[in-house]
């Protein structure tokens, strides 16, 4: 355990510009849908391999210990567990149909919120039009 | 459309089951999606992946989903991969055959799986 910690430590410490490569590589996520596994990053070089992180998630390296991207195992229960943050952002990956289900509506409310605001913007030009008139 | 074409079939250590690894699985694991390369050494280390289903070191049961099991193997290291386990998960389907879910080189066991059965 303890041992554990201390590589991912080290892990770490090697991948001090993490945030700027998944950037700059443009790192890619897609859900394989028949192993339920997230799979993220960039293309997994030969002698890349995981080391486990927590609760299913795994982080690919190479042997330099450089991150070449992260997995996550039994992707549908790591959903469930996790509901917000997270959970939340890769349910899109992994339920797009239902996602899309959850967006439209959102999307529509969105929409008509909108189409009100630019109504009543309307409704409200025209009454002060009429106010500075009179 | 799904295919149910078989690819490779196995026995499997601890209960001597038949184990199956369907074509698209397989090929969904090695070549994973646009943009990424999925896990190359099941096919570079094929081997190792069958001498985990057939002769693990270790089975352990997945920390979440009772149907899947881990199956592990002990890897010495070569030119490419340094010494660490072949891990591959096994999973009883509704239709009673055992296939391959998945397989990859990890450095070492995750947390929350419990050992059900060993070599020793």
């Amino acid at each position: 355990m303890e041992q554990n910690l201390n590589e991912l430590k080290e892990i770490m410490l090697a991948n001090p510009n993490l945030d700027r490569r998944i950037k700059s590589d443009a790192w890619s996520v897609s859900y394989n849908r028949r192993a339920d596994m997230v799979l993220m990053g960039e293309s997994f070089p030969k002698g890349s391999f995981y080391v486990p992180v927590e609760d299913g998630v795994l982080v690919r390296i190479g042997k330099n210990k450089k991150i070449y991207g992260f997995a996550i195992e039994n992707a549908k229960s790591f959903i469930k567990r996790n509901p917000r943050g997270v959970g939340l952002a890769l349910s899109f990956i992994v339920y797009p149909i239902r996602s899309m289900l959850f967006t439209l509506p959102v999307l529509f409310i969105t929409y008509q919120a909108a189409r009100m605001r630019s109504i009543l913007s309307v409704s409200d030009f025209f009454a002060a039009r009429t106010t500075y008139a009179v | 459309m799904l295919s149910w074409k078989i690819l490779h079939r196995f026995v499997e250590g601890m209960n001597h089951e038949p184990v199956v690894w369907f074509e698209e699985d397989y090929l969904a694991v090695r070549d994973g999606k646009k943009n990424h390369t999925g896990h190359l050494e099941i096919e570079t280390h094929f081997k190792t992946v069958r001498e985990a289903i057939e002769n693990p070191n270790e089975v352990r049961q997945d920390r979440n989903e009772d149907k899947r099991k881990c199956y592990y193997a002990w890897f010495s290291g070569d030119k490419d991969y340094s010494n660490q386990h072949m891990k591959v998960v096994l999973e009883h389907t509704w239709y009673g055959k055992i296939r391959v879910l998945t397989a990859y080189f990890t450095a070492f066991f995750p947390e929350g799986e419990e050992t059900i059965w060993n070599k020793t």
